[in-house]
């Protein structure tokens, strides 16, 4: 029989490595997020939202090393910082630091510590949690957004607002968990729920590109230029997702079953796996049936139906994630669908549908369907009224948060680029090149809002024509033909 | 610079191992110099910001200025 040291010894490595290896292989989040938004693009915007994308880790990672991951453990009791070691909300425990300053960067747990195998990984899983909430808003806000205007936003987002959301209700001691039994397993809220709605907020003051809606309310589509790429993007970001699960779950040695979600409540490595995998079999089946065989909906229902039940994933059936999946791709291609046409909202991926609405969506099933699990240390009941209030926080939060911080940087015109540099492209503008060298240039098309596809730049003029009209003082000269071979240099 | 809270690595080393990792062995934290490298890196990365900031804003006119012609926006 091993001696008790070893067996403790493999247990504390083991926990280690379990963690690093969900954090390598969400970096696949990431390079689906890019490669996704890339392909999205016009192939005049490839390079811009790539780096775009790359710039999300160089920004993010910092604030969230340096302020984020004290946000963490010190405003679980609210907006403002708790200042005492124990006793929070009430609950005794040694799991909260912030009273000797636990997560701020010149103390012993964020460097190399012998004595603690756990919190640099840990951190290191969070800090990926943190890129993906840029990376969701990051997709919705293409080809018309500065890249400084997105790195401040996604700076405030990734690196504190989701943060604050998550130390309320996704940790052990958050005051939503602890008086509302508030319970998010996968993150329905406190990451997409959150990434959403503050995308949202900023959609609202971005505005939609230039030519995306025609003078009748119609709306008109631009073409992507690589739609394989945009669908291996997404096959990659699903990959990731496996270990997005994986790290939401906690190694208990002193517990049954070994596992725990992020409450502490025991929970299996393959229910989630369950999970997750008939969430993707009905997302994509109800994506496919909804929105009657469209590839981005059928794809993107695979990721809303997950989403959906992120929330219960660590207590749902399967059979049950398989009915709610397929029902949650239904709601976010409908909500998606009212948000573009109704509302004129111009989500170049859907990320407030599938992200946003559909995350609370996901709180809220978790509150119907789940009602009476203990959830957190004080045991409170998971209810629907309690998921309600989750979500009367977290939205607003969400938000208002997102509208503040755009509403500013665009009053500083730092929120989006030039018409002009628009309309020729950010690579070429913000880059010097074309980045496509070995391929003739065809001419841009877009699709009318009755589906015939034409030459976009017409189009393009006389919207930008309207946009000028209502704007103040420049003007357009819609004679202005375009010359050679439609490159300027720059 | 010292950034090493110990009087020797070798010092540090036996005592994390004797003491089964308990005593934690890490080069610069809780040293005052640990604050001043963190506040150094915030500067750092506020610096960078705000560069980058100014730097696509000066790039983005200078286009804007080229292109506007070729949009015919006067």
């Amino acid at each position: 029989m091993l001696a008790q040291e070893t067996v403790d010894l493999t247990a504390t490595v083991f926990t280690e490595a379990y963690y690093f290896i969900t954090v390598a292989l969400m970096w696949l989040l990431h390079v689906g997020f890019m490669t996704y938004e890339a392909g999205a693009s016009r192939r005049k915007n490839v390079m811009a939202t790539a780096i775009k994308n790359i710039l999300t880790i160089a920004v993010v990672t910092p604030v969230f090393y340096y302020l984020g991951w004290w946000v963490y453990f010190c405003m679980q009791e609210g907006l403002l910082p708790t200042t005492t070691a124990d006793g929070k909300n009430g609950v005794d425990t040694a799991f909260y630091f912030c009273g000797d300053g636990y997560g701020l960067p010149w103390t012993g747990s964020m460097g190399p510590n012998l004595g603690d195998n756990i919190t640099a990984v840990f951190w290191a899983a969070f800090v990926l949690f943190s890129w993906t909430t840029g990376s969701i808003m990051s997709g919705a806000i293409i080809e018309r957004v500065r890249t400084s205007g997105y790195l401040w936003l996604t700076a405030l987002m990734g690196g504190i607002i989701w943060v604050i959301a998550a130390a309320w209700g996704w940790s052990f001691g958050g005051w939503l968990v602890l008086h509302f039994g508030y319970h998010d397993f996968a993150a329905s809220g406190v990451v997409h729920g959150i990434a959403g709605i503050f995308t949202l907020g900023v959609l609202f003051n971005l505005g939609p590109r230039i030519g995306r809606y025609d003078r009748n309310g119609g709306t008109r589509s631009f073409k992507p230029h690589n739609l394989h790429m945009t669908l291996q993007g997404l096959m990659l970001i699903f990959t990731g997702f496996y270990a997005f699960y994986a790290a939401c779950l906690a190694i208990t040695a002193d517990a049954v079953p070994g596992w725990a979600n992020i409450y502490f409540s025991p929970a299996t490595l393959g229910a989630i796996t369950l999970t997750i995998t008939m969430g993707f079999a009905g997302g994509f089946a109800g994506g496919y049936y909804f929105s009657k065989r469209d590839p981005f909906w059928t794809i993107s229902g695979g990721l809303a139906g997950v989403i959906a039940v992120s929330s219960g994933a660590d207590v749902y059936s399967p059979n049950l994630v398989f009915i709610l999946a397929f029902l949650g791709a239904g709601f976010a291609y409908y909500c998606g669908t009212f948000l573009e046409q109704r509302v004129r909202l111009d989500d170049a991926v859907g990320a407030v549908a599938v992200h946003g609405f559909t995350g609370f969506l996901g709180v809220i099933l978790m509150g119907i369907f789940a009602s009476g699990y203990p959830t957190g240390p004080s045991g409170m009941e998971t209810s629907l009224l309690g998921q309600l209030v989750g979500v009367a926080a977290l939205f607003p939060l969400a938000f208002f948060s997102g509208y503040l911080a755009s509403w500013v940087l665009k009053k500083l015109n730092m929120l989006r680029v030039p018409p002009a540099v628009e309309l020729e492209g950010l690579d070429v503008a913000e880059y010097g090149s074309d980045f496509f060298p070995e391929h003739a240039k065809d001419r841009e098309m877009i699709t009318l809002a009755d589906g015939t596809d034409v030459e976009a730049e017409a189009i393009l003029r006389e919207a930008l024509a309207d946009i000028m009209a209502t704007s103040s003082g420049a003007t357009i000269d819609l004679t202005k033909e375009e010359a050679g071979d439609g490159h300027v240099s720059v | 610079m010292d950034t090493f809270p110990y009087e020797s690595w070798e010092e540090a080393i036996v005592d994390a191992v004797e003491s089964g990792g308990a005593n934690g062995y890490f080069t610069w934290a809780q040293s005052d110099m640990s604050v001043v490298l963190a506040l150094l890196g915030i500067a750092l990365a506020a610096v960078w910001m705000l560069w980058l900031t100014r730097n696509e804003t000066n790039h983005l006119n200078e286009c804007a200025g080229r292109l506007n012609e070729k949009w015919g926006i006067n």
